[in-house]
């Protein structure tokens, strides 16, 4: 594979996709060097911190009246909106933009719903501090969190009526998967679990009152075992290390796992004590992962789709909403995942609707056209105010920089050299044509190129990175 | 004798207008294979309503003689003497006479106290378990409705076989190999197909040239969209509804529904919805309005069907992700419960009426209704003995039937 479609595939998957910004920057190093920079950039990725975020006072809010209250409410889901907002504009950045990735990685998988802005924020904040350090690290980071022990019902993990909600979402979905654990385990690892909680200032806190003492057995380990014990049980086993690698492989090379290559990954991952930014590197300096078969092969979430354009038009929305429109009206609204398995993955984005909405997105935002389409309502008073409609998708887009990179006065190079920008695989010839003759329908310069880019958008290889 | 002729004409009027299409001949040879798949065993048909919010069972379907019910609902509780009555013990909510009606008929069953166990407060995650059909402990991603399109079609391909009337899919109707589709109605579907690039997009596609699956999927699933668009379009045209429908978005997405009914779409399920039952403040005259709205609109569907002859073939589900808690809250609004009534509707029920005991308030969990019926009996009642397939490979489990069919 030639170096510049090694980069390009590399960014696609490590970040979402080149910025017009870099292009030719980038594309003249040497894909060692990206990924040194990546893990370098990386370091630079930023806290949210969204101004007046902060948690209710609940003894203030006991005395509040009941239209204060109300008010108080939509401040707060102002805020929820806020802090997505910022997210998206992180992303849609150039600082840390690994870590945003992983971040936005660590959010599925360990989903979390929270309509609190400032526990949404400080939950999201402790995903990328940890996005590409230890899992161990983050593991119990998230454990302790108290927007999870809030969305997993650990609040109400006592001793007298344990609550086995988060022992067996942590051993399910966020360490080992099915299988590989007993209705005992996950019994007794809830036993292990009572008493964590948090405060109100939004801090954990270890409840000994409501811990229970007793003796446990969790995986074959018998004694008085607390949470710390069992997460150290469950990164012991060597299935965590597969599990996680697995989901990583999915994310950043291929939905079809396979399993040599994966589990010779989870060994270095197991043995580096879980390092994540040590079997990413494995993942990107390998051969296997620049292979056909994991080149353009990928689904993008709406949310990869939403920002591979912002960055690789170097559009900026004129109304800051559109990024929460599209992703209420593409499925997938950050901060509120379905549910605490996450979100759906590859082709269960696609459906006839869909796909068509993700065809026209290009055209909506460089045509200035009206928006008829309606995001599904899904009855929650608590949510109906993230994904407002937007009276349209413009923005400022980077044309004298799109101009200088892809412009040809030829049709068909102009076309061609949009499909190699835009796109991971090339166009089947029928297809090209019909984009050539598109082009050509353009009445100048600007016209052209805007064309280019919208006939190259607004195919289906899009959809794929 | 009916049903052969119905069938035939749909062959034929289908041939007619994929020959009269200016679609490339790849795509009409895609349809008239796809014509011989026809999911069609029977002519039953499906219409789905889902009330979004979790609606409030209790003001609904008003049990008027149960003290405990005016105890802990003071100002929400409905008036015994304008309760629209059906038995000794439950009426319909005055706004509801439309409703009321086609109970009278004997065209509506009331399930009561229908829910799962271990019931889940969140709106999210209870539609889940409503959409897919999952219990509470697991995360499923295909639908009940999506399960039931793989199983009955293969991979025969034709979004149309399930409609939502949605700008966007709902996880009820997305299978593992089939999805069904949405859209607002064939009208403005097929603006929009024939306003972009699709078709000469879906003409372009070689798949001698493309050797990637998930790009061979996306450009499947724009051939097919194509396909049905044109599809509906054609059939869209046959019958027009003659009934008059109340202004509101619900009556028009039943109108659109009916008129495909009507023409005799190969579709089997149709899925609309009705949002809004969120009434945690001051429910009173915004629970009035949508009860009103659902029933006016349902009963005008339900004259359109029989008028056009439909009614017998056409099996109508009610239901909410959740009903809500029978204490009123200190807004005048109720919040999230579990239990909740459901309604059914046809033209040839077995059990018109209330099919089981009204809600136990003396018998509440945490303040909440207790179920009796887990709502994946009456799936697999729809799905075996309605639409004619294995219901517990599709519900991944056996649940025992009721007997409204």
């Amino acid at each position: 594979m030639i170096k510049e479609a090694q980069i390009k595939h590399l960014l696609n998957r490590a970040t979402f996709g080149i910025s017009i910004d870099k292009y030719d920057q980038t594309l003249k190093s040497n894909p060692d060097q990206v990924i040194k920079g990546l893990f370098q950039n990386a370091k630079s990725a930023k806290s949210i911190r969204v101004k007046g975020v902060q948690l209710p006072d609940l003894m203030a809010l006991r005395n509040m009246s009941k239209e204060e209250r109300q008010q108080f409410r939509k401040q707060s889901r102002e805020q929820l909106k806020d802090v997505n907002m910022t997210w998206c504009q992180q992303m849609a950045g150039e600082d840390g933009l690994l870590a945003e990735k992983m971040t936005l990685f660590w959010h599925d998988h360990f989903a979390c719903r929270n309509l609190n802005g400032f526990l949404a924020q400080q939950h999201n904040n402790t995903l990328r501090k940890h996005a590409l350090g230890k899992f161990g690290d983050l593991l119990m980071a998230v454990a302790k969190d108290p927007a999870m022990l809030q969305f997993l019902n650990n609040q109400q993990n006592r001793k007298e009526s344990p609550n086995e909600n988060f022992a067996r979402e942590l051993l399910e979905l966020f360490t080992m998967g099915r299988g590989n654990y007993t209705e005992a385990d996950i019994k007794n690892g809830a036993r292990a679990f009572t008493g964590w909680g948090f405060n109100l200032q939004g801090e954990h806190i270890f409840r000994k009152r409501v811990h229970d003492y007793g003796e446990k057995t969790f995986m074959g380990r018998t004694g008085d075992l607390n949470g710390e014990d069992i997460i150290e049980i469950v990164l012991e086993n060597k299935q965590t290390a597969y599990f996680i690698t697995e989901k990583i492989y999915r994310y950043m090379v291929n939905d079809t796992p396979q399993e040599n290559i994966i589990k010779e990954l989870a060994d270095g991952f197991y043995r580096s004590d879980y390092d994540i930014k040590k079997l990413l590197n494995d993942i990107f300096k390998s051969d296997w992962f620049y292979r056909n078969e994991h080149v353009g092969t990928r689904i993008k979430s709406p949310v990869e789709l939403m920002l591979g354009i912002q960055h690789q038009l170097g559009l900026s929305f004129s109304e800051p909403e559109s990024v929460l429109f599209l992703q209420k009206a593409l499925g997938q609204v950050l901060l509120l995942p379905p549910n605490v398995g996450g979100w759906p993955t590859g082709r269960e984005w696609i459906d006839s609707s869909s796909l068509t909405f993700r065809m026209a997105i290009p055209t909506l935002i460089a045509n200035n056209k009206p928006i008829t389409y309606e995001s599904q309502k899904d009855g929650d008073v608590n949510t109906q105010n993230l994904g407002k409609r937007v009276k349209n998708l413009v923005g400022d887009i980077a044309w004298p920089k799109l101009m200088e990179h892809l412009y040809d006065d030829n049709d068909q190079q102009l076309v061609e050299k949009a499909e190699r920008y835009f796109l991971s695989t090339s166009l089947t010839a029928q297809t090209k044509k019909q984009a050539v003759a598109y082009v050509g329908t353009g009445t100048d310069e600007n016209d052209r190129l805007k064309k280019a880019c919208v006939a190259i958008m607004s195919m289906p290889e899009y959809q794929l990175c | 004798m009916k049903d052969i002729s119905r069938r035939n004409f749909i062959k034929k009027s289908a041939l007619t207008s994929a020959g009269s299409m200016l679609i490339p001949g790849f795509l009409k040879a895609y349809e008239q294979t796809n014509l011989g798949n026809s999911i069609l065993a029977s002519e039953k048909i499906l219409v789905v309503i889902q009330l979004s919010g979790g609606n409030d069972g209790l003001n609904t379907i008003v049990p008027f003689n149960n003290d405990l019910y005016y105890e802990l609902r003071p100002q929400l509780a409905i008036d015994k003497s304008s309760t629209l009555k059906a038995t000794d013990e439950l009426g319909f909510h005055p706004s509801m006479s439309g409703l009321k009606g086609l109970y009278d008929d004997g065209l509506l069953s009331i399930v009561n106290n229908v829910g799962y166990p271990n019931p889940d407060r969140s709106h999210f995650r209870s539609m889940d378990i409503w959409q897919t059909g999952s219990d509470a402990k697991s995360v499923w991603n295909t639908g009940w409705i999506g399960r039931y399109l793989d199983s009955t079609c293969g991979d025969c391909g034709k979004p149309h076989a399930a409609i939502e009337i949605d700008d966007s899919l709902s996880l009820s109707l997305k299978g593992e190999q089939i999805k069904g589709m949405a859209m607002r109605n064939p009208k403005k579907l097929n603006r929009a197909i024939d306003g972009g690039h699709y078709k000469r997009i879906a003409a372009a596609y070689d798949s001698e040239e493309v050797a990637n699956h998930n790009l061979d999927y996306l450009y499947k699933t724009l051939i097919e969209t194509v396909s049905s668009s044109e599809y509906l379009k054609e059939k869209s045209k046959i019958k027009k509804s003659r009934i008059d429908y109340p202004q509101n978005a619900l009556s028009r997405d039943l109108r659109t529904i009916a008129e495909l009914i009507g023409s005799g779409s190969d579709t089997k399920v149709y899925y609309a919805s009705l949002s809004g039952f969120d009434t945690h403040v001051n429910q009173k005259f915004q629970h009035e309005r949508l009860l009103s709205t659902y029933s006016e609109s349902v009963s005008a569907f339900v004259r359109d069907l029989k008028a056009m002859g439909m009614l017998d073939q056409t099996m109508i589900l009610t239901f909410s992700e959740f009903g809500r808690r029978v204490k009123q809250n200190a807004s005048r609004g109720t919040d999230h419960g579990t239990a909740n009534n459901l309604f059914i509707i046809n033209g040839q029920l077995k059990t018109p009426g209330f099919v089981n005991e009204a809600p136990d308030l003396s018998k509440l969990d945490e303040g909440d209704l207790i179920h009796s019926i887990d709502f994946r009996r009456i799936y697999a009642t729809l799905l075996n003995k309605w639409l004619d397939t294995d219901d517990v490979s599709i519900l991944k489990g056996k649940f025992e039937h009721l007997n409204f069919i």
